[in-house]
C-alpha cells in the first residue's frame, strides 16, 4: 500500500535521511523505532509532503506521490498525525475535527466518521465545545488522532503519540490504535516506546543515523539481542 | 461636544477597523505586512468615483462593483507579487509589498491624475449629506448612519465567514498552525487567495466611505489611512480579527478627542503615539496573545 524507495532528505545541505526504503501493506501495523534524532520524523514529513524529497520515490495505493502537494496526498488517504500534536489551539474540539475532514470526500462522510470518532474517544464528544488548547495532554493526543481519522485515512502515520503521556493513558492509546487498525486502517507508527510498539506491530524497522539498519517481523525484533540491548533496555 | 466627538470618532474608527482587518487577516495567515493594503483602499475610492461619477452607475451599485474589483485586485497582487516569494525570507516579501504600494500609487496618478478630486455630488445620493438626527446639540448625518450600518454589516459578515464557513475556519486554522493545516490537506494557496479577496473588499468599502465622508480622494490617500489602520491592527494584536476591530474603534475615538481637546494638528500623531505606547507597554496588543507570533 505504501512503498518508499531509497528516500533521501536533507535540511539545507545537511543530509538527515539516506536511502530509506520501507513498505506498509494493507491492514498492517508497522513501527519505525530508533533513538532521538535518528530521522524518523524527517522520514514521515517527507512522505507526507511537509519536507521536500531530495531523491527517492513514494508510492501509495498504486500511485506515485513523490513531491505531490499535501491536499493530493491527504485525498488519497495517507494521513500523518504529527509529533507534538499540532492542534489548532484556539478552535474548539468540534472545529478541529471538522478541519480534519477538509477534503471533499472526507467532508461527504464527515457525519458518519464523526460518530465513529466519538465512539472511539467519548471524551471528545463531552469536550466538543472546549478549546483544543485547554485540553489535557492525553485528550489533546486523542483529538489529534480523531482529527486525522476525520480525513478517512487508508494509512495513518503516527509520530510518537505516547510522548509525555502517563502509562495508563498510553495503554489506552495502544488499545485504540489496534481498534482503528481493525477497521482496515493500516498504521505506520513511530515510537521511542519500542517495547510497546513492537508488541503491537506486525513488522518493524529500526533506524539509526538516518538509515534503516534492521527490519523484520516485530516478534523477531523483540527477541533480537541487539534490539533488546539498544532499545528495550534489557 | 463630548457626545459629538464620540460619534465622529466611532464613524472614522469603524472605517479604520474595516481597513485594519485586512492587514490582520493577511498577517495571520502568511505573516506578511501587506503595505499595499492602503492602496487597495485608495483604489476602492477611485473605482467607485469612476463607476458612479464617470459612468453614471448608481452609487450603491458602484460601491459593490468597487468591492468586487478590489477583491480581484487583491488576489492578483498576491498571485503576481507575493506568492512567488512564499518560501523566501520574510524581508523579501515585505520589500515587495512596499514596491507594490508605490506601483499602485503611481498607477492611480496615471489613471486619474495627481490632484485632489472631490467625489462628484451628482454621483452620491443628496440626502446622505443631510442631517438625520439632532439631539442634545449633536448632529448625525445620514452618511454617518450609513457608515455605521455598512461597517456593522461588514463586520458581522466577516465574523460569520470566519466562524461559520469552511473557508473561514480554514483561514483561522492556517493562522493557528500552518503545519497542521497543511497535513489536513488544506490548500494554503486557495485560503490565502480568499483572505486577500476578503480583506481587499473590506478595504475598498472603507475607501468609498471615506471618499464620500471627506469629499476628497487622491492617489496618496492610502498612505495615511494605511498607517493608521496598521496602528489599529497592532493595537488590537496583529493577527487577531476582533482585536483589529477594537483597535480601529479605539484609534478613531482617540483621534476625535485628540483633535477636539488638544489640537486638530495632533490628530494624525495620535496613531503613532498609540503605536509606540502599544509596542512599549503591551507588544502583543489588546487582544493578542502573550506568546505572539508563532514560527
Ligand atoms: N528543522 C531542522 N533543521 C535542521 N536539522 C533538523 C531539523 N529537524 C531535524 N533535524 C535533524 O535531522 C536529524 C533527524 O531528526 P528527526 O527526524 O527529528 O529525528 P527523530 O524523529 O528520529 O527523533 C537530527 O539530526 C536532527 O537534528
Ligand atoms: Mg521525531
Amino acid at each position: 500500500m505504501l512503498r518508499v524507495e531509497q528516500l533521501a532528505v536533507s535540511y539545507g545541505i545537511i543530509p538527515a535521511v539516506h536511502d530509506v526504503s520501507l513498505t506498509v501493506n494493507e491492514k498492517e501495523i508497522v513501527s519505525l523505532i530508533g533513538a532521538n534524532g535518528a530521522g524518523k520524523t524527517t522520514t514521515l514529513n517527507a512522505i507526507s509532503g511537509v519536507l521536500p524529497i531530495r531523491s527517492g520515490r513514494v508510492f501509495f495505493d498504486g500511485q506515485e506521490l513523490t513531491g505531490a502537494g499535501s491536499h493530493r496526498i491527504v485525498e488519497r488517504g495517507l494521513i500523518q498525525i504529527p509529533e507534538e500534536r499540532h492542534l489548532f489551539p484556539d478552535m474548539s474540539v468540534a472545529e478541529n475535527l471538522e478541519m480534519g475532514a477538509f477534503s471533499a470526500e472526507a467532508r461527504h462522510l464527515a457525519r458518519r466518521t464523526l460518530a465513529w470518532v466519538h465512539e472511539l474517544f467519548p471524551r471528545l464528544h463531552e469536550r466538543r465545545s472546549q478549546l483544543a488548547g485547554t485540553l489535557s495532554g492525553g485528550e489533546q493526543q486523542m483529538l489529534a488522532i480523531g482529527r486525522g481519522l476525520m480525513a478517512r485515512p487508508k494509512l495513518l502515520m503516527l509520530d510518537e503519540p505516547s510522548l509525555g503521556l502517563a502509562p495508563l493513558i498510553v495503554d489506552d492509546l495502544f488499545r485504540i490504535m489496534v481498534e482503528i487498525n481493525r477497521s482496515d486502517v493500516a498504521i505506520l507508527l513511530v515510537e521511542q516506546n519500542a517495547a510497546q510498539a513492537l508488541e503491537t506491530s506486525h513488522r518493524a524497522y529500526v533506524m539509526e543515523n538516518g538509515r534503516i539498519t534492521l527490519a523484520g517481523e516485530a516478534q523477531a525484533l523483540l527477541e533480537d539481542e541487539q534490539v533488546r540491548a539498544a532499545y528495550l533496555g534489557i | 461636544m463630548f457626545l459629538q466627538q464620540l460619534i465622529n470618532g466611532l464613524t472614522l474608527g469603524g472605517v479604520y477597523a474595516l481597513i485594519a482587518v485586512g492587514y490582520t487577516m493577511v498577517y495571520g495567515v502568511i505573516q506578511l505586512i501587506n503595505f499595499a493594503h492602503g492602496e487597495i483602499y485608495m483604489f476602492g475610492a477611485f473605482l467607485a468615483y469612476t463607476f458612479a461619477g464617470t459612468l453614471g452607475v448608481p452609487f450603491y451599485l458602484a460601491m459593490v462593483l468597487s468591492m468586487l474589483c478590489c477583491a480581484g485586485l487583491g488576489m492578483l497582487i498576491d498571485l503576481v507579487a507575493y506568492r512567488p516569494l512564499r518560501l523566501a525570507p520574510r524581508l523579501a516579501a515585505l520589500i515587495t509589498a512596499i514596491g507594490v504600494s508605490l506601483f499602485l500609487q503611481n498607477l492611480a496618478r496615471i489613471l486619474w491624475g495627481a490632484q485632489n478630486k472631490p467625489f462628484p455630488h451628482a454621483a452620491v445620493p443628496a440626502y446622505l449629506h443631510e442631517t438625520a438626527l439632532r439631539f442634545a446639540g449633536v448632529t448625525v448625518s445620514y452618511l454617518q448612519l450609513f457608515m455605521f450600518a455598512v461597517t456593522l454589516a461588514m463586520m458581522a459578515s466577516l465574523h460569520f465567514i470566519i466562524t461559520r464557513t469552511r473557508y473561514g475556519k480554514a483561514m483561522r486554522a492556517c493562522a493557528q498552525d500552518r503545519v497542521a493545516a497543511y497535513l489536513m490537506g488544506i490548500d494554503m494557496d486557495r485560503i490565502v487567495t480568499a483572505t486577500f479577496a476578503l480583506g481587499s473588499a473590506m478595504g475598498a468599502v472603507a475607501g468609498v466611505l471615506v471618499g464620500v465622508y471627506f469629499n476628497v480622494i487622491f492617489p496618496t490617500m492610502g498612505y495615511t489611512a494605511g498607517v493608521k489602520a496598521f496602528a489599529a491592527a497592532v493595537l488590537g494584536g496583529i493577527g487577531n480579527v476582533p482585536g483589529a476591530m477594537l483597535g480601529g474603534l479605539v484609534l478613531g475615538i482617540g483621534e476625535a478627542f485628540g483633535a477636539a481637546y488638544l489640537s486638530s494638528l495632533y490628530s494624525h500623531g495620535i496613531a503613532y503615539a498609540i503605536m509606540i505606547l502599544v509596542i512599549v507597554l503591551r507588544p502583543y496588543g489588546l487582544l493578542g496573545k502573550r506568546e505572539g507570533v508563532k514560527s
